[in-house]
């Protein structure tokens, strides 16, 4: 760990790359998720025109650019146009590979379907995800975030740094569950998925609780030893948060009784579980907050 | 173009400036390439379905009913072989029995794509292997 500050300012290789395009993934999902659990985006990609959908990429590239330029999702050398409109077509691809990932787990499109109808729909999302994507940086390069509290008397504090973790998990997780729990997409999602789309589901939200955790302490300032407490290591952090953001969901489902105690299990199950994905990255949010 | 081209160029730059790398090139190819697959299916979809409005076909296979207690299931597929979406789409299916008795049912479709096929179910009380079945295609809203 502490020969990788050294490396990076030598060479942008391989780690830095993955790393900054994990973090182009955490700010789209950050920003993007709301939206990708909202049926309005899905019809209009059902139906847009294939000349808007060109018009949408091209309105979004452009929007890149100007983000791009501003915060960017990679560490920041220069700023010049030509990097700038790099790292937007970065941004662009990653948005559509985001939403992609997204839809084929939820259902909403599948191999057999419509080629303009998975266009329409992948590249309406795009907008927000590429958008997020672009703001990486203003939002992940936080001086004083959670890494920037100094680990020097971390040893000591490390079950009240659990604690904090967990407070903002629960507090961004409700956030966001409570907001998307009322919606009939969740139960429209829920009824629309088997199994093999849930294990995909539990699949993804993991990894991307994963890439938003590991992405948070990527700060090369702090690239030192974290924290040793119980839920500083990032798998552990994930597990963790996975399994207060599914609670969260669960809680947030039965309070605006979208589901009972008296319910089906495997339609309790896959409600929870869809609502356990924006759950998981409102989670992530909070711990970034705090 | 080459990868060596693209090697001496970052070689070149990393020395004042760390420019781009080899990896970043490869990042950044990658992703010019999945933006170029986007939008070269965009013109693909478009110069091979147009659009032509939609021409909508509902069809009720009565040889795959599936009998529960008593009731019915028939199953109903609605198809748009136009290339613009229909929204809305109604579908009427009436049963009309030997003895002369009708039964309907009646479907609606959100939205159905050009080149989509869509499926239903309608439940009677009565056998429609055993009756004549309609199905129609009533109306739909241009989204």
């Amino acid at each position: 760990m502490s020969s990788e500050p050294v490396k990076q300012a030598r060479e942008h290789g391989w780690v830095d790359e993955a790393a900054s395009f994990g973090r182009a993934f955490a700010g789209a999902y950050l920003f993007g998720i709301p939206l990708l659990f909202t049926m309005e985006m899905w019809w209009i990609g059902t139906y847009a025109d294939l000349w808007k959908l060109i018009l949408f990429l091209a309105l979004t590239f452009l929007a890149n650019v100007v983000l791009t330029y501003l915060a960017g999702f990679k560490p920041r050398r220069e700023t010049s146009l030509i990097a700038s409109i790099d790292e937007s077509v970065d941004t662009l691809a990653v948005g559509v590979v985001a939403s992609l990932i997204v839809l084929l787990v939820l259902n909403r499109i599948a191999p057999g379907d419509p080629l303009d109808a998975i266009l329409g729909m992948v590249i309406v999302q795009t907008i927000p995800l590429s958008i997020g994507a672009s703001l990486a940086n203003a939002v992940f390069d936080r001086r004083e975030g959670r890494t920037g509290e100094q680990p020097s008397a971390a040893e000591s504090h490390a079950w009240r740094d659990a604690l904090n973790d967990l407070g903002a998990t629960i507090i961004g997780g409700v956030f966001i569950g409570f907001s998307i729990a009322p919606t009939d997409e969740i139960q429209l999602l829920a009824a629309s998925v088997d199994i093999y789309h849930e294990v995909a589901l539990v699949v993804l939200t993991l990894v991307v609780g994963y890439i938003i955790v590991f992405t948070s302490g990527f700060d090369p300032e702090s690239a030192g030893p974290r924290p040793t407490g119980p839920f500083q290591h990032p798998i552990t952090e994930t597990v963790v948060s996975y399994v207060v953001s599914l609670s969260v969901a669960f809680w947030a489902l039965y309070l605006l009784d979208r589901v009972d105690f008296g319910d089906p299990f495997p339609s309790v199950l896959s409600q929870v579980l869809v609502l356990g994905l924006p759950t998981m990255v409102g989670g992530a949010a909070g711990r970034l907050a705090v | 173009m080459t990868v060596t081209e693209q090697r001496e160029t970052a070689a070149q730059q990393e020395r004042p400036d760390p420019g781009r790398t080899t990896v970043e090139w490869i990042t950044l190819g990658i992703s010019l390439l999945i933006v170029a697959t986007v939008i070269g299916l965009i013109v693909y979809a478009y110069v091979t379905r147009g659009s032509t409005p939609p021409i909508i076909d509902a069809s009720a296979p009565v040889d795959r009913v599936r009998q529960v207690q008593d009731r019915y299931y028939l199953p109903i597929e609605v198809r748009n072989s136009g290339g613009q979406t229909a929204k809305d789409v109604r579908v009427a299916i009436s049963l009309t029995t030997p003895d002369g008795r009708t039964e309907t049912a009646e479907v609606l479709i959100d939205f159905l794509a050009g080149d989509e096929t869509a499926q239903a179910t309608a439940v009677f009380t009565h056998d429609p292997r055993q009756g004549t079945v309609t199905v129609g295609v009533i109306s739909y809203l241009a989204p």
